[in-house]
């Protein structure tokens, strides 16, 4: 059995330059909806978080989830513009490990709340041309949308590099992106 | 507001204590599902990493080091996440996303010998599986245990599973204190 020392070493950041190789791969990852879940974290005024399952509509590495003022995370997101995407992977790997892993990458960013009917009309516009899906709620005037746009400070990756070593990208590799 | 804010709205508090045992249940059952532990930075962003869980009622506990960051995080800040995401289980709602359930806790570390001692003993008589690195003296063993403020279940309530099942109350814990 490996001591702890070496099963850290095997958990360690992969150098910065191994880990932009990865970047491309794990911007495509969290951009495909059919192959891992997405969770938003969003802080309570007293700065307890709380996180959900969400649809998000990533474009480059910035994140899009769409939202109504009636719903919590909306007013998280206006009293504080930091937030968090967990995306998980549907299908397990194999490891040594005894329980399952997945694909898993942690976004970390700044928050902004879209408001704008004339911003709202071109980011259904963007994603119609992206996936087919755009405005489902048209006409709908019950349906008062608003857009939670966050784009990433820090992101970790898991199960994209060899072993558990996870790929860390920060700011300046993100703007690369 | 409309049809997509009714299908999520929060069950009501009865529906919501009747699936409290089912919830726990998921949780623990740590072959069937990955956990996910969320901490703070000093600067209080947040960052979140697979874990391995084992629950004892509703107090979560997870081993670590002294050496990885997760540790400082919660020395520093107290309030902590966990989510529980299913692995090749049931799919639900328009999302198709795997039952899932997020924690927000309290967290404190166990540093003491005799107490990690006794748990190692608690988790191998639950488990199988007591002190991973028994012999190894380069290993600090220290303990996250977290118990839980409040509680959000998706997947759960039957004929419309992306009702959100919460939970702000825990019995076992109050009568503990």
């Amino acid at each position: 059995m490996a001591n702890v020392t070496e099963l850290y070493e095997r958990e360690r950041e992969v150098p910065s330059e191994a880990g932009a190789e990865h970047a491309e791969a794990v911007q495509r990852f969290i951009a495909d909806a059919s192959a891992r879940c997405a969770y938003l974290v969003t802080f309570r005024r007293d700065g307890r978080p709380v996180s959900r399952p969400v649809a998000a509509f990533v474009d480059g590495w910035r994140i899009h989830t769409v939202t109504q003022a009636v719903h919590v995370k909306t007013q998280h997101v206006r009293h504080h513009p930091t937030a968090g995407y967990l995306f998980v992977g549907l299908v397990p790997y194999t490891t040594t490990s005894p329980a399952p892993h997945l694909q898993n990458v942690w976004v970390e960013g700044h928050a902004q709340l879209v408001e704008d009917r004339a911003e709202l009309d071109a980011f259904y516009a963007r994603r119609e041309q992206v996936t087919g899906r755009g405005d489902p709620h048209a006409g709908d005037e019950a349906w008062q949308p608003k857009l939670i746009s966050v784009t990433p400070r820090y992101v970790r990756a898991e199960g994209f590099a060899d072993g558990l070593h996870p790929v860390v990208l920060r700011k300046a590799e993100l703007q690369q992106g | 507001m409309g049809e997509t804010y009714e299908s999520e709205r929060e069950v009501p508090e009865t529906d919501a204590e009747a699936l409290s045992e089912t919830i726990r249940e998921f949780i623990a059952n740590w072959s069937g599902n990955r956990a996910f532990l969320m901490t703070r930075r000093r600067d209080g962003r947040e960052i979140m990493r697979p874990v391995g869980s084992f629950m004892e009622g509703w107090t979560a506990n997870t081993i670590t080091q002294d050496l990885h960051i997760k540790t400082g995080h919660v020395r520093h800040d107290p309030i902590v996440g966990y989510l529980w995401v299913e692995v090749d289980g049931e799919r639900y709602g328009r999302l198709d996303f795997p039952r899932n359930v997020w924690m927000q806790g309290t967290a404190e570390l166990v540093e003491d010998p005799a107490e990690l001692a006794a748990f190692f003993e608690r988790r191998a008589g639950a488990t199988g599986r007591g002190d991973a690195h028994p012999h190894d003296d380069g290993y600090r063993r220290i303990l996250i245990r977290t118990r839980p403020q409040y509680v959000r279940a998706e997947g759960f309530y039957h004929d419309e599973p992306m009702r959100a099942v919460i939970l702000r109350e825990f019995p076992e814990l109050a009568a503990a204190r």
